[in-house]
């Protein structure tokens, strides 16, 4: 059931992506909702639903793409888990506190994917970055309520924050 | 004890994913069948959520570009009701349909690449990300089209064919970072040079090769056709928005702005050669 609602969930995540964030550019940067989808799934639940949920929707969006298959779910597992991870161990949990790590993931994920990207031979221009970085950061910190309270929902009271469920990865 | 234990199982998990998406990588990277059949089957099964969600979408986007791109529309309008005033009388045809007719009309009196078959086709999909600027056109190899052909408006040269399937291309903007250098020529002063992408959004920029005192604002900058050039000649590119002397004085660079609006492409014209335009 949590899996078909987190289906759910990616996929108008991927509409509202492509239909309505995509073709909106400002300054050269287009917002990326699916970091934000590993960053939230990472608040909302623990640093390992963060880095599926990160590889799930980075999956899905590299296969819209042109650019190398693999590399948005390879940032969104790293962002899903260093959230995860970082939440868990120092970050408490007051609501401006997350948006600010809404925007400092969003700019790390973002400058993970550049350097990513340069390593798997996209050519990105670094006079572009600080724009794209602040675009993204910004959009991701306007889109995080309704983003976390869609997830807050797919993944359902058990396997939430502070009452995390097994992991998928137990016998 | 329980916390070190999901942190252990989670690190497992962060492994695994990470060589999952290595995984997925290399075979990319391979270009590796079936990584590009499952791409195109995700596109395909995609593309009605993407339908949905455009209609929904629709009115509010118009909404935003009426309220941040109002001195456009003006402009626009502005056209229209000299269009309209010419007519005298004819019916006021939809504005959307209206742009798309003229704009297709454009295309077909092409002043260049006499001689090169053409295929005309719409932009069905703008870039998704940062960093790709990449768009796809509905016309593939069912119609001709391969790798590396000349892709344009009537305004000028957009860029080239990079990927084909049968019923669809993707094409690379000139702009493009990943778009390799191009020989251009002042049409007025003759100086040939290698355009580039510039650091500025949609802009080229030429670094050396022109003459100290070759190029001003405003002169028009067309596709050189020289050797190795990936374009035929006379194509217009764009025209010089500023120009500054290089490090050693003897020469300028320039930045040039491309006539054709990459940003908001509607139809576009594939000429149909590879190594035999000019």
């Amino acid at each position: 059931m949590v899996a078909a609602r987190l289906a759910l969930v990616l996929l108008v995540t991927m509409v509202v992506q492509v239909v309505v964030i995509s073709p909106l550019a400002i300054a050269g940067g287009r917002g990326n909702l699916v970091l934000l989808v590993a960053i939230a799934a990472a608040l909302e639940t623990d640093a390992e639903r963060g880095a599926i949920a990160g590889f799930a929707a980075g999956l899905f969006f590299d296969m819209l793409l042109d650019t190398p298959m693999g590399l948005s779910a390879l940032t969104g597992v790293l962002v899903g888990w260093v959230v995860g991870t970082a939440k868990d161990s120092v970050l408490r949990d007051a609501g401006i506190i997350q948006l600010g790590l809404v925007a400092v993931a969003s700019a790390f994920g973002t400058l993970l994917y550049a350097g990513l990207a340069v390593l798997f031979g996209v050519t990105v221009d670094p006079a572009r970055l600080p724009a794209i970085v602040a675009v993204i950061s910004v959009v991701n910190v306007l889109f995080s309520k309704p983003v976390r309270w869609a997830l807050r929902w797919a993944y359902g009271p058990e396997t939430r924050a502070g009452d995390r469920g097994p992991s998928v990865f137990r016998s | 004890m329980a916390r070190s234990r999901r942190f252990g199982r989670s690190r497992f998990t962060l492994v695994l994913l990470v060589l999952a998406s290595l995984t997925v990588l290399t075979l990319d990277y391979r270009d590796s069948g079936p990584v590009q059949g499952l791409r195109s089957v995700v596109g395909t099964v995609f593309s009605p959520f993407e339908g949905i969600g455009n209609a929904i979408a629709s009115p509010f986007k118009n909404g935003w570009r009426g309220i941040f791109e109002y001195d456009d529309l003006e402009d626009e309008n502005r056209e229209l009701q000299r269009r309209i005033d010419e007519l005298e009388g004819d019916v006021v045809r939809d504005e959307a349909r209206e742009q798309e007719l003229a704009e297709v009309e454009r295309l077909t009196n092409l002043d260049f690449g006499d001689g090169i078959e053409r295929v005309y086709a719409q932009v069905t999909k703008g870039p998704l990300s940062s960093f790709d600027s990449t768009f796809e056109i509905n016309r593939g190899s069912g119609d001709g089209i391969e790798e590396g052909m000349v892709v344009a408006t009537d305004a000028g040269l957009v860029g080239q064919i990079e990927d084909v399937e049968g019923g669809s291309a993707r094409v690379r903007v000139i702009t493009d970072p990943d778009h390799g250098g191009f020989g251009i020529k002042l049409l007025e002063a003759r100086d040939v040079g290698i355009a580039h992408a510039a650091s500025e959004d949609g802009m080229l920029r030429v670094d050396d090769g022109i003459g100290r005192d070759a190029a001003k604002r405003g002169d028009a900058v067309v596709t050189s056709g020289l050797d190795r050039s990936a374009y035929p000649p006379n194509i217009p590119v764009g025209e010089v928005v500023s120009q500054e002397p290089t490090d050693d004085l003897t020469e300028q660079s320039l930045l040039i702005e491309p006539y054709a609006d990459l940003d908001g492409l509607s139809y576009v014209v594939v000429l149909l050669c590879t190594d035999d335009c000019s």
